[in-house]
């Protein structure tokens, strides 16, 4: 879960720049304890364990996309961060969002040409 | 006036010199090509000089301006591009390996209004590799190398507008034109010093521009002051029909009357709690130099798991927009060791989860309306620090430090913001203050970065290699 969090604040951090703000935080010891963009750290290292879940999502990613030659060292690294990706479920899935409220897109069957 | 003092001019003043015909735009161009060539390729800024287009299109402007026509303030002022925008027949290599002899056959729209406007298209500046999207950790994240800020050559410029911020602040263009996702602008604004302009979400068309996540891409002006970032918007905003979210909102810049009223700038609890000193003290100074104009108001951000939001985001546009790369293997070539590695999680990443961050954002969007009711701007310091170092990861140079979840909240929002320089923290490093509006209120943050800047002479500081060359 954390590691989630971690890449996921990562990635926040890198793309807005606030990368300093990742060192706020303990990259080992917890995931952010606010919503703040904050840090780049990659989460693999902080996570030495894989679940089997991720673990066998990366191992389908491997066989799948063959032309990528994906080696079982990244692999094991790229479950890491798929294990963190996990967690996003928990954290979104814990807004209650009512059965009407729309996302905030909208298909249009004119294209273009009716904006 | 000598040349370098020209090169750091404002496009104000520059157009001056143009229509008084103390210079030529043709003399201006092949002293910003010359900076580019030298300068520019110590700080690591930039990608590609277009030495042929910029004369070509300077000595156009001339001879308008000769035979009496001027297309208004951009009339042949030098520029760059972040690039991720289509030149016509130039190189767009999106700072990336698998793409460093890419090569489109058009202008991107910003290009293309920019020329309509008498502008100079003179570089392709450097930016971090796919804007950053598949994940970075160091400075050294950009096939062109770490790109320097120009306060001080063992620090980074800011990303994934490197080379715009740096190009800007170190005098190698008039202005630049940058793009942020989530802090791409203000963040290398903030590092590098310059004025940098992140408009609406909708409000300037991203044809011909990489996309990395279609539903929070931006394209802004990073320039030497406020009212040079209102002279751009002003020639690249509004709709265009290649680009279905660009906004048929007027896009009128012309500055805002005088306001009776002193504006209400409300200041997020915590925005200031885990910056460095130095940001604190230089952001402070900011809200008492706009003393008498400006009543500053204390506000609760509302809660969200912005992170987790945006992540979702970035996981499921990014992977889509660049799948055939990850799925390739490309994406390994990529500099960043976290950046060959960070797509195939996002193959995996939920539908449900991207869907469910789309309708929070409905819900988030209410939120801070409901804030742009008591306020008129949310101003907070543009960076927690000063730029980080090059050669040590992001996560290592400042630990404790927290800038707070403004940047990614509103770009989830697609709220307009200004960075402006507000003094100087560790290292001789410049930092910024951010204001941020109401969605399409682009003239208002401008005009509190004008009234800034009107009262303090931070953004006529520049760095030593600018001035002593």
């Amino acid at each position: 879960m954390e590691t989630r969090r971690r890449f996921l604040a990562s990635l926040i951090g890198v793309l807005s720049g606030i990368a300093a703000a990742v060192a706020a935080r303990n990259p080992v010891t917890g995931a952010p304890a606010s919503p703040t963009p904050a840090r780049p750290s990659p989460a693999p290292s902080a996570s030495p364990s894989p679940s089997a879940l991720a673990r066998e999502l990366a191992r389908s990613l491997q066989r799948d996309l063959a032309k990528a030659h994906l080696s079982d060292e990244l692999t094991e690294k790229i479950a890491a961060d798929i294990d963190g990706n996990l967690s996003i479920t928990k954290s979104l899935g814990a807004v209650r969002l009512a059965n009407w409220e729309e996302p905030d897109f909208v298909f249009s069957a004119a294209g273009s040409d009716e904006a | 006036m000598n040349d370098s003092h020209v090169a750091l001019s404002t496009i104000d003043e520059l157009g001056a010199m143009l229509r008084a015909r103390a210079l030529s735009s043709v003399e201006l161009t092949k002293l910003y090509l010359n900076r580019l060539d030298t300068i520019g390729k110590e700080l690591n800024a930039v990608v590609t000089v277009m030495h042929d287009r910029a004369l070509r299109e300077a000595a156009a402007a001339d001879a308008e301006l000769a035979a009496g026509h001027a297309r208004g303030p951009l009339h042949g002022i030098p520029y760059g591009v972040k690039d991720l925008l289509a030149a016509k027949g130039a190189r767009t290599t999106w700072g990336a390996h698998p793409y460093r002899d890419q090569i489109f056959d058009f202008d991107a729209t910003v290009v293309r209004r920019l020329s309509t406007a008498g502008g100079v298209l003179c570089a392709k500046l450097a930016m971090i590799e796919l804007a950053g999207g598949m994940g970075y950790n160091q400075a050294d994240a950009s096939f062109t190398g770490p790109c320097k800020t120009p306060w001080n050559l063992g620090y980074w410029s800011g990303g994934s507008s490197s080379g715009p911020g740096a190009a800007v602040g170190a005098g190698l263009v008039g202005f630049a034109v940058g793009s942020e996702t989530d802090g791409s602008i203000m963040n290398p604004s903030s590092y590098s010093g310059v004025s940098g302009l992140r408009p609406s979400y909708g409000r300037v068309s991203r044809h011909g521009a990489m996309a990395l996540c279609w539903s929070l891409d931006k394209l802004g002006p990073m320039c030497r002051s406020a009212s040079d970032a209102r002279a751009v918007i002003a020639a690249i905003a509004g709709h265009d029909a290649n680009d279905a979210t660009s906004s048929r909102r007027p896009a009128d810049f012309r500055r805002a009357m005088l306001r009776r009223k002193p504006w209400r700038i409300g200041v997020p609890d915590g925005a200031t709690r885990k910056v460095q000193p130095e940001v604190k003290r230089n952001f402070e100074a900011s809200l008492a130099a706009l003393q008498g104009i400006a009543d500053v108001i204390a506000i609760q951000l509302p809660h969200f798991p912005y992170d987790d939001m945006v992540g979702a985001i970035i996981a499921a546009e990014g992977g889509a927009a660049f799948r055939e790369i990850i799925a390739d293997g490309r994406v390994q070539t990529l500099r960043d060791p976290d950046g060959r590695r960070g797509g195939y999680s996002y193959l995996v990443t939920y539908a449900v989860d991207y869907v469910d961050t789309m309708r929070e954002r409905t819900r988030m969007r209410a939120a801070y309306d409901a804030i742009f009711e008591r306020v008129d701007l949310i101003a907070a310091p543009g960076d927690a620090t000063v730029a980080l170092p090059i050669g040590v990861p992001f996560d290592k140079a400042y630990p404790g430090t927290d800038g707070g979840p403004l940047v990614t909240a509103n770009n989830l929002t697609g709220v307009p913001a200004i960075a402006v320089p507000n003094g100087f923290g560790l290292h001789g490093l410049p930092t910024s203050a951010m204001f941020v509006g109401r969605a399409f209120a682009e003239n208002s943050v401008i005009a509190i970065a004008e009234a800034l800047q009107a009262r303090t002479d931070w953004h006529r500081n520049h760095p030593t290699i600018a001035t002593s060359r």
